[in-house]
């Protein structure tokens, strides 16, 4: 399968996602609801998405430290410490999002 | 018992984290002092990047122990004893800390800014770290940072 049809697959994906709820809302168009449905789905993408740069971060990350440690095992105690800084560092980001989504799913600054 | 390099840099960056957060959870009570939810919230964003330190240290001390005779080796036998505990916390890390934030959040109504503002302090403590190292490396002296 070519890098195209998985990248057309998964927009395919996008946007049945993302517009079925917007033929799910009211002919009224409560205005409200939809910021509280389209916050909600913007949390969840953005989850996603920092847990998806957080784990290419973090792999990249021990994987440099393996090959580092493997070329030179004298250097092993200070390697460790910066790969747990870095790896600290970006779960520190990860986790912001997190924080931002938790807002978003359950206290609802957009009402609803 | 000696430490290496980079295990006396990360207990100063620990030390400063806490130094941090706790200046900013001070600072918080001062300017609203009728509203102690913040302060708590900036406690438990500290205590949120902790939990997650935690699991990311024990899952690399599982996989490569601490050198031995360091400091972190005597203090902790209990990583080279159980790399099995390790690896759990390291792997179930997310799930603790996407409970401990809702329980804070949602339970306890804690600022949710404020804790923006916790999880914050490390890479607060890392900046002094690398101003700390450059400052060294100006004036040309490392025993500064042993």
């Amino acid at each position: 399968m070519s890098t195209r049809s998985i990248l057309s697959a998964f927009l395919m994906l996008l946007v049945a996602g993302l517009v079925s709820p917007v033929y799910a809302q009211d002919a009224a168009g409560a205005t409200g609801t939809a910021l509280v449905q389209w916050s909600i789905i913007t949390a969840g993408f953005a989850l996603a998405i920092a847990a998806l740069g957080g784990a290419l971060g973090q792999g990249r990350a021990v994987a440099s430290a393996t090959e580092a440690i493997a070329r030179n095992p004298g250097a092993a105690g200070e390697i460790r410490g910066a790969l747990i800084l870095g790896l600290v560092l970006i779960e520190s980001l990860v986790i912001y999002v997190l924080l931002i989504s938790l807002i978003l799913f359950f206290l609802k600054p957009f009402g609803g | 018992m000696t430490a290496s390099p980079g295990d006396r840099q990360l207990r100063r960056i620990e030390r400063d984290t806490l130094i941090v957060g706790g200046v900013l959870a001070a600072s918080a009570l001062a300017v609203w002092p009728s509203q102690p939810g913040r302060a708590a919230g900036v406690a438990g964003g500290v205590l949120l990047i902790a939990l997650s330190y935690q699991g990311i240290r024990a899952g690399v001390d599982a996989v490569w122990a601490p050198p031995a005779g360091s400091v972190d080796s005597a203090s902790s036998p209990a990583a080279h004893a159980r790399p099995r505990l390790g690896f759990v916390k390291f792997f179930t890390r997310h799930a603790i800390l996407a409970v401990s934030a809702y329980v804070m959040m949602a339970r306890f109504e804690f600022d949710p800014m404020a804790m923006l503002a916790g999880v914050t302090a490390p890479a607060v403590a890392a900046s002094i770290e690398s101003v700390r190292i450059m400052r060294a490396r100006s004036s040309g002296s490392h025993s500064r940072l042993s």
